[in-house]
């Protein structure tokens, strides 16, 4: 008989494998002797990694840590006005800025990309595409992730603590700097960690706005793509896949994130 | 005739038509314990928050040692609250929580050390300061919680029903520590609380709100021996209500005495024993009047057998000076 909790760990096993498995058969073809794309792979060899760190690849590979980096730090810096005011006050419009702060979420980024390269090329801004125009791009897709997750630790700050403060005669700015924000970090932290990831790992919208010499690595491995899978590009594939992971791996050690994404732990 | 710590002119608060506060007038002397005593809803949390400045009077003037502050933020009125859910900082130790306040008026550090270790001191729990909320107990936190709004020496503390989310024996506890403590103080004090039994034992005075409005300002023993309205007397302790030529008379059942014979004074009408409590300490007679009026009578326990028995015949009455015209 299949009791739920074995049929739970089945479950969890078949994600694993679905999860795992293309990236280790990718790491491992990265590691073949001959220029075919063989699983196992035959052989040994780091020739396909060598090739990985040329500047044809880890110049876009620098190109896409840069866009995503300053996409983060950007869309967490407007998300911070944009969740306290849609968290706290209720005014006039406010439903139109909800829906234009979490649209890009159900909207294709295709759709998204293929819009702003037509505002770029008909508002006369054609020189502008490429980084800043990709920047534009990121900072849309990647609001509303940031917003949200600020939005909700917002929603579990105590009760009465801003009001403590003020009442212990702490201004409204002293109080944000030494109450809500301490409280409110992990979710600010979260949010700055999704976009990026989220930044970093998108193609859709960055296929319609890089330009020759401003293409994220994303993009630059699709075009690459034309031309076969060969082993570089599995190389290449671990390099990008790795980089957020550690990412998040050392912002959840420094921080909790867990915390934040499992549920708080318990608050007074 | 000096000024009072605290005074509230025409205080009124109002959320588009809802009136939550209704002229309020009140004078709270310099080193007294007032209490804004109330059901739900009747205003004395939001007259709390108006006082401590959480939000704007819609009209009206409050005044600080004679000084108006209803046009200044909470930050600049120098009061100290203590919330109902303690409101302590989680990211904080309890040392930081007492420290906050003095932190943000600039004193220096070595002060901050001992103000903060006298305070933690006062409130016995000197030793604890290292420890982050989380890690207290409910009524440790509640400590912190009434350290952290002392230590800044507020011209007035405010405590917004700060006893109701302790269990019953430390709830009397605190009752007489708190009280002690303020007296010892003399800081002026103005206590919110839906509890009569908290307002009686531990205010110099109580003002008893009902709609918005204060419908009695008084010592404990006024409120309860002289109540100025039926509310009033209802809300505070008990009352039997009955109708004597044409008139409404209100008696306290400690009050009322139960008798086979018919007394020779004072109000008096014969009854019927419909059921008796026994709550250790005292009985509940509950009754039915011959005019179908219901009334109860409280009696100290002697022990002994019960006096009287359901179904029994008896006489009800009070003494005249027991008797109030409602």
């Amino acid at each position: 008989m299949v009791t739920p909790w074995a049929a739970l760990r089945g479950v969890v096993v078949l994600v694993y494998i679905f999860m795992l498995g293309p990236i280790l058969i990718t790491a491992a073809v990265s590691f073949n002797q001959s220029n075919r794309s063989q699983f196992p792979p035959q052989g040994f060899s780091l020739q396909w990694w060598q090739r990985a760190m040329a500047p044809e690849w880890v110049d876009p590979l620098w190109f896409s840590l840069k866009l995503a980096s300053l996409t983060a730090v950007l869309s967490t810096l407007l998300a911070l006005p944009l969740a306290f005011a849609l968290a706290r006050y209720r005014f006039r419009g406010r439903e139109a800025m909800v829906a234009l702060t979490l649209g890009p979420l159900m909207l294709p980024a295709l759709v998204t990309g293929v819009g702003l390269l037509q505002l770029f090329q008909y508002a006369g801004l054609r020189d502008y595409i490429g980084f800043t125009a990709l920047l534009v791009g990121h900072i849309v897709i990647c609001l509303p992730f940031a917003v949200r997750t600020v939005a909700i630790s917002l929603h579990t700050l105590p009760p009465n603590v801003e009001l403590a403060a003020a009442s212990l005669g702490a201004s409204r700015a002293r109080t944000l700097w030494h109450v809500v924000f301490p409280l409110i970090k992990s979710g600010i932290i979260a949010g700055a960690v999704f976009a990026f990831v989220h930044s970093f790992t998108d193609v859709n919208l960055s296929i319609f706005l890089a330009r020759p010499g401003e293409v994220p690595i994303t993009v630059k491995i699709l075009g690459f793509l034309e031309f076969g899978f060969a082993p570089t590009l599995a190389a290449v594939s671990v390099i990008t896949l790795l980089l957020p992971l550690a990412l998040v791996a050392i912002v959840q050690r420094i921080t909790g994130l867990g915390d934040f994404i499992y549920g708080q732990r318990e608050r007074v | 005739m000096s000024e009072p710590a605290l005074r509230l002119a025409g205080i009124e608060k109002r959320y588009g038509a809802t009136v939550a506060v209704a002229a309020v007038d009140l004078e709270v002397r310099e080193g007294e314990f007032l209490t804004l005593l109330g059901p739900s809803g009747c205003g004395k949390t939001t007259t709390l928050g108006l006082i401590a400045g959480f939000f704007a009077p819609s009209a009206g003037e409050i005044f600080l040692k004679g000084r108006p502050v209803a046009g200044l933020p909470p930050f600049r009125r120098d009061i100290g609250v203590v919330f109902q859910d303690y409101a302590l900082f989680p990211h904080m130790t309890a040392g930081e929580n007492v420290a906050f306040g003095l932190r943000m008026r600039s004193l220096p550090k070595a002060e901050i050390q001992v103000r903060v270790n006298e305070a933690l001191g006062l409130v016995q729990l000197a030793g604890l300061a290292e420890r982050r909320p989380l890690e207290l107990s409910g009524g440790q936190r509640q400590r912190v919680a009434l350290a952290r709004a002392l230590v800044i020496r507020p011209t007035v503390l405010l405590l917004d029903e700060p006893l109701s989310n302790l269990d019953l024996k430390l709830r009397e506890e605190m009752r007489v520590e708190i009280a002690g403590l303020q007296r010892r103080l003399g800081i002026t004090t103005v206590f919110v609380t839906h509890d009569q039994g908290e307002a009686l034992v531990m205010s110099d005075r109580i003002a008893v709100m009902n709609a918005g409005r204060i419908e009695q300002l008084g010592t404990p023993a006024d409120v309860y021996e002289r109540p100025a309205t039926r509310f009033v007397a209802q809300f505070i302790g008990r009352m039997n209500f009955l109708q004597a030529d044409g008139k409404s008379v209100a008696i306290r059942p400690e009050r009322a005495q139960l008798a086979r014979e018919r007394p020779n004074s004072g109000f008096a009408r014969q009854a019927t024993v419909r059921h008796v409590l026994y709550l250790g300490a005292t009985l509940e007679v509950h009754l039915e009047l011959d005019s179908g009026e219901r009334a109860l009578v409280e009696a100290p326990n002697h022990g002994g057998p019960a006096r009287f028995q359901a179904g029994e015949r008896v006489w009800f009455s009070a003494s005249p000076e027991s008797c109030l015209e409602m």
